[in-house]
């Protein structure tokens, strides 16, 4: 899937508040959770449903993705197994968050994530843009 | 009954990891930075440390470690840049960490790629000091 490119911010509609971006190997991403003593429990996956491991290589880009446009302090930045990555029916990507990591989402943060995922060169690169509505162009400074 | 030298361990961690022989793997060389790791090695870095070693690092545990008591609206701004108490905790626990060169640039997902081998011993060092006898 196509990366979503943020709109101008000199135009009106949805502002790009910020972009977060991850990028993983997959298969490095598989060797490591194999290297978990608690079998992948610490990356938030106890499945490699995929022979390479790209699903849950994905999903893991996705939230830490989110969590880096959303700010998140550090004490959240670990809490990735509070977020949950799917697929809509039009095959786009959505992640939903719960705990804490939503709670801060509710209170520090306008607007609404879109998600978009690209693989290139055996690597995955998950964004996740912030948006906030906006009905009036940006004022020049 | 063993002797688990945290220095020993961490560097031993740290070059597997690589692939690298251990006296690559300095004790003021960062593991992004100068070794070459990812963020996500580092996890592999933790995974090795608790296969050898009776010690849990729980990454939960760890970001409380750094932070410490700051309130997340003081640790670090809208955009996740660090403040300035920010900068002055996390150096208490990477002594490396100049505030005065970092004041206003240091974003959250950035920190990783300051982490030390040394940082990671003395992180060894006071998990482990929940529970001493898994170093002796």
């Amino acid at each position: 899937m196509p990366a979503s490119t943020p709109p101008a911010l000199f135009e009106p509609g949805p502002t790009v508040v910020r972009v977060g971006s991850y990028s993983v190997d997959p298969a490095k991403f598989r060797a490591i959770v194999a290297q978990d003593p608690n079998g992948g429990a610490a990356l938030g996956t106890d499945r490699i449903v995929d022979a390479d491991g790209t699903a849950a290589a994905t999903e893991w880009a996705i939230k830490q993705a989110l969590l880096r446009a959303l700010a998140a302090p550090l004490r959240l930045r670990a809490r990735w197994a509070e977020l949950a990555a799917g697929r809509h029916p039009d095959g786009g990507w959505t992640v939903t968050s719960r705990g804490p990591v939503r709670q801060f989402h509710e209170a520090h943060t306008l607007g609404h994530v879109d998600v978009a995922v690209t693989e290139a060169h055996g690597r995955i690169t998950a964004y996740a843009v912030l948006t906030r509505d906006s009905t009036e162009p940006e004022e020049s400074p | 009954m063993a002797h688990h030298d945290p220095v020993v361990v961490v560097r031993n961690a740290v070059a597997d990891t690589l692939g690298r022989p251990d006296h690559e793997c300095d004790l003021g060389a960062t593991l992004v930075g100068d070794l070459g790791l990812e963020s996500l090695d580092l996890l592999d870095v933790f995974f090795r440390i608790e296969r050898r070693i009776p010690v849990t690092l729980p990454l939960s545990w760890l970001s409380e470690l750094l932070q410490g008591e700051v309130s997340d609206v003081d640790f670090c701004d809208a955009r996740g840049v660090l403040t300035d108490r920010g900068l002055d905790r996390l150096r208490q626990v990477m002594p490396q960490v100049d505030p005065a060169e970092w004041s206003g640039q240091l974003r959250v997902e950035h920190i990783p790629e300051l982490v030390t081998v040394g940082n990671l011993v003395d992180i060894v060092r006071t998990r482990a000091g929940l529970d001493p006898s898994s170093l002796v």
